[in-house]
This record gives structure tokens, sequence and C-alpha cells, in this order.
């Protein structure tokens, strides 16, 4: 074979490769893989009727073929709302990814339309697989599934539904008092739900052991609920009475009935430090209010509302003793008021070291700066180290959007730290003032003459020297009360500390123009570092109320919750718990404090600005602790040898940590948010399943609960649901998945063009020909 | 931001005030703070009394917190009513009664002056740093109830005030005991946290028989001491001088405790007896003001408490209202040094429903 030959055969396989690979797969997507999100559907109709969604995800990964090994898959949840669940999982690890903690989701609602939208927000294209049983689909989810079809998405359907067992009506909630008074008339609210196709009617039936029997006819609406009042004669006796609630014919399984009981006694004893009229006429029944000058371990929540830390009751012995109480299991509501997070001092009381926030200074952000005084005086014993720690302190009571500025002075001005932001500052202020020897004589004025602040800025910071000196001063009172109204000019406050002397010097007092814009906080050896955290706190409250931001909470009571002034400036502590919030600040948070719990209402909205009853009356008995679970919807799903434990907290309860007892194991679930969901899996003992679960324990406490069990609920395919998969399928560009199917490959369809592949093929083409057939010159 | 409604501090320079407009800069409002002078005419050398209520250097404690809070500062003279205020002062003791002028002042001329100017300036309320709660109900009703602090509450003095007054006022420390505010004080930076109270009569820096004396002479003349029964016991150097409840300074010593427990001015004799004796069963109030509650009918009764006296708890009583718009107090146990001239005070629980003043009072029999 001649050169030319085999040159023609070589562009001609090129040519055929190039063509093969235009019109392959391959060609069309090169490289373009997407990401894989999976969405399991949260919503009611799945969690509360079937499975939870850790079923729903545990099914979907036994029901589909596993993803290809380099996928990289994001969950989410959804229900009435949307929230990521686990990211960036590998396939062969989505099963553990799945054991991360549930985000809280609104499950009463679906809304798989914000599945979608939360699933294209990260960037690229992505194989979205809706794993849901379809009773969300409405025509915005379809849109929402044609758009991202346009965006470059494929949206895939996974369904899933279990079989309808609890399709008639079924308890969905019994509420009670928790204690009533001998006497006073027990109300029972019992709330029937249904999951079924249309509208049906329910007859509720209240007994109490060994009393009479009350019955009403309810109408239930399809995949509704509805509540209906039951109310009962008080007595003269005390003592606990219960009540069996059970729906009317039907199978009587667990989810059909329920028993409460209240019991007949004193009432929820609140001992309030502080405003007991209000509290009285805000609490109304039920509650035994009275005043308390003191922690008081006999009464069942203390409640300490707008009081002011430093004088009694809340001195330090006062604190303490409340917090040795709450120890001990009293529990504690703190309500700020309008001062207690400012000027009410609560910061540097003991009684912030159990509350579930953390208090920061209020206001607006600030720029610091500090002058310390390096003269020879400074050289005394301990005097220079104490003013460093003080130093320190000051700026460890920044928050962490300030800054500062620190220079020391003697005849000359050195600057130690120029301005930087607080986080890591202390560090560096320590090692800077660390290596300073003192010495030389004072010159506060021109320290203070050539001290700069950071251009003004939107909205405005706070501005606040902290100049330290010995009080020998050079230049008279006059050059330091110009130098001062100076200062207050540029919107600077002075605090000054001197080091030594019985009175204050003139100079210094000038300096803060007399005490009308700043003081002199006179210390020496170890107080020093007191006395400039004093300085720095020196009419730290008083500044422009920052703008009031919206209110956000997940539960806000009738008339909404109160505006803040946002005075206040307070963050969650760690251990703390949500309730609701303002913005980006914790509003109610609840937390723990040995055998008792603490809440603390965080906002500042003034002495009578009340959000209404509402909120106290929910919230005073979860902070006692001894709160039935009223409203907790909990079921065991037992399919073969395995269990799902599910429990559900109604919006209204602070918080709840709770251990199922099943026979005689104890399975602990996580503490338990409002409106949130947790479940757990595990293996019932033999004969358990056929015996419903009786108690929940609380704290230590144990209360009977309904908890339903489904047995053998399968996930299976909706056929009333399947034109709703189908149609969310066509607008997402995917399909249906049916069991067993391989979910798609996480690529995402290329509308590349494949005439960069042919225009090669025919290069190489005319190539091999233009080489086998042109003429050989030169012969 | 919340739009809240701009108010008239009434600023005296002590720690209240001071506070109490601390509070209301804080929670945002608009404030505008204004010193009341009382008895000095404005200009008056600040020498001539440096010290005590409504004095030079209580104004420059107002110019420097109002400076610290950065609000506006006005100073308003009072003299013009004054000159009723102290001639009912003089005549009240002229008559063998005992006045309040601070009471009488704060509906006459303080609180009116106050409001006026706060209408003026375009506030929507007047707020002052008397230790009293204030609260509104769902229907706007105003109610004044006792501060939270016991021992300070306040709104004994506030007796003389109508519906209309409290619905214009704020009280800001009401829910503050007065440690807590000297503490907010502090923090605030405001300089007047230790500072002494002032309790004196604005008008009377030193004795009130002095002022009686300079202001009316020849009217304080001497008159005799009897006894219960009438008998005489030895002359006096004028009623004026003595107080009802008065023991020491009598002048003269009688071999055992001798309590002044009435006066008449028009035989100027001034009755000595027995603590017993002081014993008062039943008061006749007058010119009654209802604060908390729409004026009761005529003839009805109630279970009260009433306080005759600043810091003094209230006692039990029953209160009729009398067809003269008049209330008939009897108390559930003898009281003790009550003198006609002096306010009553009834609350429901802590809340002040009305007030007024004593016009006669009757013992209590052995």
């Amino acid at each position: 074979m001649t050169r030319r030959t085999s040159v023609f055969w070589i562009a001609h396989g090129v040519a055929v490769a190039a063509v093969l690979v235009a019109l392959s797969p391959w060609g069309r997507d090169r490289g373009r893989r997407g990401r894989v999100v999976v969405a399991f559907d949260a919503s009611a109709s799945v969690v509360e009727v079937g499975a939870g969604p850790r079923d729903v995800a545990d099914a979907f990964a036994t029901r589909f073929r596993p993803l290809d090994p380099s996928t990289v898959v994001d969950g989410l949840v959804f229900g009435a709302t949307a929230a990521p669940w686990f990211s960036g999982a590998a396939p062969d690890t989505v099963a553990a990814s799945m054991r991360t903690a549930l985000p809280p989701v609104d499950g009463w609602g679906s809304s798989p339309a914000d599945a979608l939208a939360a699933a294209s927000a990260g960037g690229g294209p992505a194989t979205v697989v809706l794993v849901t049983d379809g009773s969300g689909v409405d025509d915005a989810c379809v849109a929402a599934a044609r758009g991202l079809r346009a965006g470059g998405h494929v949206v895939h359907v996974a369904p899933v539904h279990v079989a309808r067992p609890m399709a008639r009506p079924f308890l969905a909630d019994v509420r009670a008092p928790l204690r009533v008074a001998p006497g006073a008339p027990i109300r029972l609210e019992v709330t029937v739900a249904a999951r079924g196709a249309s509208a049906t009617e329910a007859v509720v039936a209240v007994r109490e052991s060994g009393g009479a029997e009350q019955r009403r006819r309810v109408a239930v609406p399809a995949r509704g609920a509805i509540s209906a009042i039951v109310r009962f004669d008080g007595g003269a006796m005390r003592g606990v009475r219960r009540f069996e609630v059970a729906l009317d014919g039907g199978p009587a399984d667990a989810a059909r009935r329920a028993s409460v009981e209240v019991a007949v006694g004193d009432a929820l004893s609140i001992g309030v430090l502080g405003r007991v009229p209000e509290w009285a006429a805000a609490l109304g029944d039920g509650f035994a209010i009275r005043r308390v000058d003191a922690a008081d371990a006999a009464v069942d929540v203390l409640v300490v509302h707008g009081l002011v830390a430093g004088p009694p009751p809340l001195d330090a012995r006062g604190a303490a003793a409340l917090a040795d109480a709450v120890r001990d299991g009293t529990g504690l509501l703190a309500v700020a008021g309008s001062v207690g997070f400012g000027p009410g001092g609560w910061r540097e009381s003991p009684l912030a070291t159990i509350l579930p926030v953390r208090i920061e200074r209020a206001g607006p952000d600030a720029d610091v700066s500090v002058l310390v005084d390096r003269s020879g005086s400074m050289a005394a014993a301990d005097r220079w180290p104490s003013a460093v720690r003080g130093v320190v302190a000051v700026v460890a009571g920044l928050g962490s959007r300030d800054r500062v500025r620190v220079a020391t002075f003697a005849r000359d001005v050195a600057e130690a730290i120029a301005w930087r932001a607080v986080p890591g500052a202390a560090g560096a202020i320590r090692n800077a003032l660390g290596a300073v020897r003192p010495g030389g004589p004072t010159n506060l004025a021109a320290a203070v003459d050539a001290v700069r602040f950071p251009p003004d800025e939107e909205p405005a910071r706070r501005r606040l020297l902290i100049v330290s000196s010995d009080g020998r001063l050079g230049g008279g009172p006059a050059r330091y009360r110009a130098l001062g109204h100076a200062l207050r000019e540029r919107g600077v406050r002075v605090g000054v500390v001197q080091s030594g002397g019985d009175a204050p010097a003139a100079g210094l007092r000038a300096l803060t123009l007399d005490g009308a814009n700043g003081r002199v906080v006179l210390a020496d050896g170890d107080d020093l570092e007191r006395a400039f955290r004093a300085a720095a706190d020196d009419g730290w409250w008083i500044d422009p109320v920052p703008p009031v931001r919206a209110v956000a909470a997940p539960t806000p009571p009738a008339g909404g919750w109160p505006q803040p002034q946002r005075v206040s400036r307070t963050r969650l502590a760690p251990a703390g718990r949500l309730v609701a919030d303002a913005g980006d600040a914790p509003l109610v948070a609840i937390g723990r404090h040995g055998l008792g719990r603490v809440a603390v209402a965080a906002f500042d909205a003034g002495e009578t600005a009340w959000a209404g009853p509402e909120p106290w009356r929910t919230l005073l008995p979860g902070v006692f602790g001894d709160e039935r679970p009223r409203g907790v919807r909990g079921r065991v799903d037992v399919r073969g040898g395995r269990a799902v434990a599910s429990l559900r907290v109604p919006e209204e309860r602070a918080v709840a940590t709770w251990t199922l007892r099943w026979g005689s194991r104890r399975i602990p679930f996580d503490p338990i948010g409002p409106g949130r969901l947790r479940t757990a899996s595990f293996s019932p003992p033999p004969g358990g399943a056929t015996a419903p679960p009786a108690f929940a324990e609380f704290g230590d406490r144990r209360v009977r609960i309904g908890v339903a069990v489904v047995h053998g609920a399968e996930l299976a395919v909706d056929d009333r649901d399947t034109t709703r998969h189908a149609r969310l399928a066509t607008a997402g560009g995917g399909r249906v998945l049916g069991p067993g199917d391989t979910i798609p490959a996480p690529m995402a369809p290329s509308r590349a063009p494949a005439w960069p592949w042919a225009a090669l093929a025919l290069v190489a083409f005319l190539v091999g020909r233009a080489v086998k057939f042109a003429p050989i010159g030169g012969r | 931001m919340l739009e809240r409604e701009p108010i008239l501090v009434a600023m005296s320079g002590g720690v209240d005030s001071s506070v109490a407009a601390a509070l209301l800069v804080e929670a945002g409002h608009p404030i505008v703070g204004v010193f009341m002078r009382g008895s000095l005419p404005a200009g008056a050398p600040p020498g001539g009394r440096p010290r005590g209520c409504c004095s030079e250097v209580d104004a420059a404690d107002v110019r420097r917190v109002a400076d610290r809070l950065g609000i506006p500062f006005h100073v308003r003279q009072l003299a013009d009513g004054f000159d009723d205020l102290k001639r009912y002062f003089a005549e009240s003791y002229h008559a063998g009664r005992t006045p309040n002028p601070c009471i009488r002042c704060n509906r006459t001329l303080k609180f009116g002056a106050l409001l006026d100017l706060a209408e003026a300036l375009g506030c929507a309320a007047v707020a002052t740093g008397h230790y009293v709660r204030r609260d509104v109900g769902p229907d706007g009703d105003v109610t004044i109830r006792r501060g939270r602090d016991d021992d300070k509450d306040q709104s004994y003095v506030l007796l003389s005030l109508d519906r209309d007054i409290v619905r214009r006022t704020r009280f800001p420390l009401g829910d503050y005991t007065k440690a807590e505010v000297r503490a907010l004080a502090k923090r605030f930076g405001l300089g007047v946290a230790d500072k002494a109270e002032s309790m004196e009569v604005c008008f009377v820096p030193d004795d009130y028989r002095d002022f009686l004396e300079r202001r009316d002479p020849g009217r304080i003349v001497a008159g005799r001491f009897v006894d219960t029964d009438g008998n005489d016991l030895g002359p006096h150097d004028g009623h004026q001088r003595f107080t009802i409840g008065q023991r020491k300074g009598l002048g003269r010593a009688f071999g055992r405790p001798t309590y002044v427990v009435a006066k008449d001015a028009a035989t100027n004799r001034v009755v000595l007896g027995d603590r017993a004796d002081l014993g008062v069963a039943r008061v006749d109030v007058r010119e009654v003001g209802w604060i908390s509650s729409a004026p009761l009918e005529a003839g009805q009764r109630f279970d009260a408490r009433v306080q005759v006296r600043h810091r003094q708890q209230p006692v039990e009583a029953a209160v009729t209202v009398h067809p003269d718009a008049a209330l008939i107090v009897e108390f559930s146990a003898p009281l003790l040094g009550v003198a006609p001239g002096q306010g009553a005070a009834v609350y429901r629980d802590d809340v002040l429903l009305a007030g007024g003043w004593i016009a006669t009072t009757e013992r209590a029999t052995a």
C-alpha cells in the first residue's frame, strides 16, 4: 500500500468517527453533567396518613435502581414549604445522608412548585426527581416544571403513596387543660380530620371514666379537619379526671380513640417578680398568680418582667437565687420589657447566664478609639498590666460588627492597632500593648487632637473615645474643653479612666464637658480593668433606635407579635431553641438550666405593648414542663420487621423532648420544636406490633398519648394521581418512574450543534481524497 | 421605625424625671424637656436660692441631662398662678386647716401649664417622673394605679387630677422602684443618679411659720390650749404654729404625752389630748374628682382603701357617695393624724378611683 493510500484510509477513518460522534448521545451531551436533586414529599397527605419522609426516602432508595456512582445528589423535603435536607451526597451514601436532621417543613399543605424552585436554585442544570403522591400538583406546579425544562433542567416524577387505611376520619387532636381549679368546667376540644376523597361525617363520643358520655356529630371536610367542643361540669373533688375520646363506628384503632387526663386541683402557680396586675389581667383563669419578691420554689413558674438588674430583686444574690430555683426544676419566664437588655443591665446580671439568648450591646455598630497613657506614671506597680487588661475587656465587650483602634501616648502618640474589626482584635491588642514600656511625660491634648474616626457611614455608627490618663495633663481645662466640644461636634462620646488621684482632674472633666458628653472614672491598680469597662459602658444605651423590621414568627398569636424597638440585640444561645424570631434576632426562645426550663421574651416592645394573652398562656405551661402533649400526633408504621415512629408537635408548643415507650423499650427522640416532625426507626419487640405504644415520657413524667399503628402500608402508585404525575413529568421533560426503573442519568440534554463533528468529518474526507487523487508533481 | 408620639417631659432636675425622659428617648419618642420654675421669677440671681425644688442648681441639672439626651429644653415660669397658690397655703393655715399646696399646684398650675405648653409645641402628651402606673383599656379608658414600688408610690399626689389630664399624661416610672431608677440613671450616664430628693414646698424654703409671718404679719396671735373637754391648759403663740397630731414643740410640758387633736381658728384654740383622741372614724371629702372611674351615683356605697397623707399606706374604709357629690369615708379602724384640708385618695385595690379634699373630720368615740 502506498503512502497515499494509507493517508486516504486514515482520513476516511477520522471522518467516519467524527460522523459517529456527532450522531451519538455523547456527542450531543458531552460533558454537560448536571446535578441530581431528589425532592421528598412530606406533605400531610403523605406523612400524616402514610409514611414519614424518611420512609418515603428509604422506599425511594430501594424501589429505584442506584444512580450513577459519579453522581452528586442533593435532597430536599417539601410540604407547604420546602427546605434542603442534605447536599452533595454520593449515591452510595444517600441513605446515610438521609439520617441528617430533618429540616422544619410545614407539612400540612403540599407545594411541589416550591420544591421545584428550590431544586433549581443550586446553579447549573439539574435532574430533578420529585418523590410525591401528586396531591399538590396543580397548574402552578406544572408551569414551574415547564419553566425548569426551558432552563435546561429535567423533571422526573417518582410516584409514591401509601395504601389509604386512614382515608376515613381520624382523631387529629384532643386538647384539654392541664389543670383546672375545683368546680371549674372542663373544656375539651376534639379535632377530627380526614384524608378522603370527599367530605364525610363523624360522631365524636367523649366519655368520662365512670361517668356520662357526650356525643357530637361533625361534618369532616375532605382532606381537612374540624373541631368539636365538649364541656363537662366541674367537680369539687381534687384528683385526676379521665376522658375517653373515640370516633363512633368503624374500627377502634388507635388513631380513632384517645384519652386525656385533667388534673383537678390548684391552678398552675405563677410567681411574678414585677408586674403582677398586668400578668393577672393577661393570663386570666387557669393560673394562680401572686407576687413574689424573690425566687420561690413553691411556685410552678417564676416570671421576671421589666426589672432592672442591680437593685433587688434582681441584684446579684436575687439573680443567683433565681438561677438556683430553675436549676432545681422551677420554670422561669424572663420578659425583658423595654429596658432589660438595654439600660436594665441584664447583660451583666447572673440571670444572663441561664437565658437561652446571649445579650449583645444594643444600638448601632460602634467605632471605638482607645487612647492609653503610657507615661512614666503608668510604670507604677500593676498599672500598665491592668490598663492592658482593661482595653482588652473593652474590646471583648464590643459587638462583632464594631471597629476598634488603639493608640498609646506619652510625649508623642504611637498607634498600637489601626482601625480594624473587633473579631480577633483582642489578641493583637494584648500583644501590641504588652510590648510597650511606659515612660515619659503626659501629653494628652496632642493625642486627643490626633484622634480620627472613619468617615461617616449610613447607617450612622456610634463613636466612642476612651482615654486613660494619670490626670497630670499638659494644658489647662480650656484647652480640653475645646477638644471636648470638637469631639462632641463630631458625634464622639468620651469615657475617661483617670489612674490615680482623689478627684477628677479639671482637664479631664473639661474633656467630658463636665459630664455632658461622658464621665471620668477614677481607678487604680487592679480596678483599672473595671474602670475601662465602666468608661465604655457610660451612656452606651442611649442611641437612636434602629428601624423596626418585620416580625417573622412561626406562630404569630391573634393580634400579632409585638413590634420590637430593636434596642435589644440578642442572639440565640447555643443550647437555646427558637420559638419566634424578629428578623435576625430571637423574639421568644426557650432553653434548659438544670431541671428547669427558661423561656425568654427578648423583645423590647415597651411596658404595655403586649401581643395579648395567648402566647403567654401557651408558653407558661411549656416552661413549667408539666404540659400534656396536647395535639401531638404520633404514629408507628410497622412493615415486616421494622417500625418507623413519628411524632409531630403542634405549632403552639414551644419545644418538647420525648421518649417513646414501646412495651419495655424506650425509644428516644431528639428534642422537637413547634410544628416539627421527628421520626425514628426501630425494631419492635415480639408481639409489640399488635400493642400500640401507650406512653411518651416527657422529662421525668410519663404521659399517655395516642399512637397509631399502621400495618403493612405499602408504597404504591396511586392510580388516581397518575394523571397528575404524568402531566408534571411531561411538563418537566422527564417521565414517570415505575418500580425498578433506573434513575435517568444526571445529564442535561444538550442543544449543542453537531456541525463541528460534521465539519471535521468533511475535512478529513476531502483531505483523504485530495491526497489520493491529486497529481504527483515533479515527475 | 415605629411612629411614636412626641411627648413633653416635665423635668425637675431630679433623678426621677431625668430617667423618665431617658426611657422615653430610648423608646423612640420625640421628646421636649421643660423645667417649670415655680416661686423664682425669671432672672433671679443664682445665689438667691441655690438648692432645693425649682432652684438654679436643678435648672442646671435639667440642662445637663437634656444635653446628655440630646433633647430640646425649655424653661417656663409659673409665677402668675403662684400668688393664688401661696394665698391658698396661707389662708388654709389661718382657717385651721392643713394645706397641701403641691397637690393643689398639680391641678391648678402644673399640669394645666404643661398641657398647654405641650399643645403649643405639638406634643401629644405630657410625661412626669411620678411613680404611678397608667393603663389604657381596650375602650380607651385610662386607669391610674399605684406604682410598683409601694414605698415610693405617688398616686396620692395626683388625686386632684381629672380624667382628661390623666388621659394626656404618661408616667414612665410606674413599673420601677427607686433603686432601679437610680441604677438606670447610672447606666444612662445622667449624672443625677445619687441626687438627693427634694421634699419641701418650693416656695417655702425654710419653716412654714416663718413664711406665714413674713407674708401676713400680725395674723398669728396668741391663743389658748384646751383639753378635749374644753378645760383651759394655758397660752400658745397662735394656732397656725400647730398641726394635727403634733406632739413636740408645743412650748410647754404637760406631764404626759400630749398631742394636738384639733384646732379652732375662730376662737384661736388648740385642742390637746391623748393619742387615742387623735383617732378619726369618718371624714367628709369635698371637691371630689373621679380619676379612673366615671362618677358613681349618689347613694352608692363601696369598700375601698383610702389614703390621706403622702407615704401613708391606704387603709380599709367604706365609702358612700353623698347626694351633693361629696364622699363620706368611714374608716374600718380609727385613723390617726387626719386633718381638714388634707387630700383623700380613694383606691379600689391599687386603682386610684377618686380624690378630694377633707372638709371635716369626725373623731372616733372611745
